[in-house]
C-alpha cells in the first residue's frame, strides 16, 4: 500500500497500491471502536467478506487433495525435505536464489469489484460503478476461524 | 455534517489536508490530542476509495508519527461530540497509547502458499503416501474410493503440517526483526497465513531486507506478502475505563 520501493525479485512482494486487499480485515477488524451505536452502516461490507474463510476438513477437500497428488509428475519434480528447506530459510535463503515471476497473488478487493484499473486513480471513479460490479454475496458473520 | 474520524495523533503533528477519498482531511483538537477527521455526507460507507482513503490517510501519518487508529466507519454526530467522546473523555488512554506506540508501525505479512508445489513436497517426502497413492492408481476407479478418501486425508495432514511448519519458520525468522507479532487464523483452505508485526520505524528496512530472505528461502513455495507502514491496528491495548460504553475490539 504504501512503501515507495516496489521490489519485484524473487517472490517477495513488497508493499504496493493493490496492497488494500492485505490490510482490508485490519481496517474492518481492529482499531480503536468508538460506542458502536456512532457506526454508520457500511455499504457492502458483506461484500467483503472474503468466502473461503472456513477451513473444511471434509471428504470433499480429501478428494480433492488425492486427485491433485495423482496428476503430480513426482518424477519431474524437483523437491527439498522441510528439515533442508527451513535450515536454508533460517540461514537466509539469498544464495539459493532463484529466478522466477513473482506469483501473481490475486486481489481480492479487485476481484470483487470487478476493477482491473490501477489503484492509483482510484478516484476517478465515482460511487455507483463500484457497487454496480459486485456480485451480491449473502451477508455472513465470519465463522470463528479454526486454528489448527 | 457528521464527523468521520480516521484516528488520533498528538496535538502537535501537522495533518495534511487533502482528500484521499472521504473529503478534505480536517482536525479537530483537544489538549494535547488531534483527531484526525473528514466531514462526511453520512452513511453508508464501505466503498473502496474510501476505505482506501481511511488506509492511506493513517498510513502517511504514522510513517513519521504515532497514530492511534480507529477502527474504518467511525462516524460521530459533529465535532463537538468529537471533541467529548473522543479527546475528553479518552484522553488518557489515548495518550498512553501514542507514547507506548510511539516509535512502531505495523506491518501486514500475507504468505500464499503454493499448493502444486507443496504437495509435490508432501509426497516426496513420505514413501507411505507414495505407495499409498501407487495403490489408488493400480485399482480400478471403483474399488479405490477407500483408498483414494485415505490417500487424501493423509497427503490434507501432510499439507497442512508443511504449510504450518513453513509459517511458523518464516514468522519466526521474521518475528526477530518486530517487537510483537498477532498470528492471524488461518483464512483459508488453501492455508493462507497472516500475520501483523509491530515493527520499529527505523527497523523498517531490516525487516524488509528479512521478508526478503525468507522469500527467498522459500523457492516459490510460499509468496510473501508485504503491507505496510499501517499504524497498530492490531497491537491496541484494551481501554479499561470500567463502565465506559467502549472497548477496544480485538
Amino acid at each position: 500500500m504504501t512503501v515507495a520501493t516496489q521490489s519485484s525479485s524473487g517472490y517477495l512482494q513488497r508493499p504496493n497500491p493493490s496492497g488494500l486487499a492485505d490490510v482490508i480485515d485490519t481496517i474492518l477488524d481492529k482499531g480503536l471502536v468508538i460506542d458502536a451505536y456512532i457506526r454508520v452502516s457500511l455499504v457492502g461490507i458483506e461484500l467483503l467478506t472474503i468466502d473461503a474463510r472456513i477451513v473444511i476438513a471434509s471428504v470433499d477437500t480429501y478428494l480433492r487433495y488425492a486427485e491433485a497428488v495423482n496428476r503430480l509428475d513426482l518424477t519431474d519434480t524437483e523437491t527439498k525435505g522441510l528439515p533442508e528447506l527451513l535450515e536454508g530459510m533460517t540461514k537466509g535463503g539469498a544464495k539459493n536464489k532463484t529466478s522466477g515471476a513473482i506469483e501473481g497473488a490475486k486481489d481480492k478487493f479487485e476481484e470483487m469489484f470487478g476493477g482491473g484499473d490501477s489503484d492509483d486513480d482510484s478516484k476517478d471513479q465515482d460511487g455507483d460503478d463500484e457497487r454496480a460490479g459486485a456480485k451480491p454475496r449473502p451477508r455472513r458473520r465470519r465463522p470463528p476461524a479454526r486454528k489448527e | 455534517m457528521p464527523i468521520y474520524v480516521y484516528g488520533v495523533v498528538a496535538a502537535d503533528v501537522t495533518v495534511p489536508a487533502e482528500d484521499r477519498g472521504l473529503g478534505p482531511v480536517s482536525t479537530v483538537t483537544d489538549g494535547r490530542l488531534t483527531a484526525v477527521c473528514s466531514a462526511v455526507p453520512g452513511d453508508p460507507l464501505g466503498r473502496r476509495r474510501e476505505l482506501r482513503a481511511h488506509a492511506e490517510v493513517l498510513s502517511d501519518l504514522c510513517r513519521l508519527h504515532p497514530v492511534v487508529p480507529f477502527v474504518f466507519g467511525t462516524v460521530l454526530p459533529d465535532e463537538e461530540r468529537v471533541r467529548d467522546e473522543v479527546l475528553r473523555r479518552r484522553s488518557s488512554h489515548l495518550a498512553a497509547e501514542l507514547q507506548r506506540l510511539a516509535d512502531v508501525v505495523q506491518m501486514s505479512v500475507r504468505l500464499v502458499p503454493d499448493e502444486q508445489r507443496l504437495l509435490a513436497d508432501v509426497m516426496a517426502s513420505s514413501s507411505g503416501l507414495r505407495s499409498l497413492e501407487a495403490e489408488v492408481r493400480r485399482l480400478p476407479p471403483a474399488a479405490a474410493q477407500g483408498q483414494q478418501l485415505r490417500l487424501g486425508e493423509a497427503v490434507a495432514g501432510g499439507y497442512r503440517d508443511w504449510v504450518s511448519r513453513l509459517a511458523d519458520a518464516a514468522a519466526g525468522r521474521l518475528a526477530e526483526h518486530a517487537r510483537d507479532v498477532r498470528l492471524e487464523p488461518l483464512t483459508s483452505p488453501e492455508g493462507d497465513r497472516q500475520a501483523a508485526f509491530l515493527v520499529t520505524r527505523t527497523g523498517l528496512s531490516e525487516f524488509l531486507r528479512a521478508g526478503g530472505e525468507v522469500a527467498e528461502g522459500m523457492q516459490g513455495r510460499m509468496v510473501v506478502r508485504i503491507t505496510g507502514p499501517l499504524p497498530p491496528f492490531s497491537f491496541l491495548a484494551v481501554e479499561d475505563g470500567a463502565g465506559e460504553p467502549v472497548a477496544a475490539r480485538r
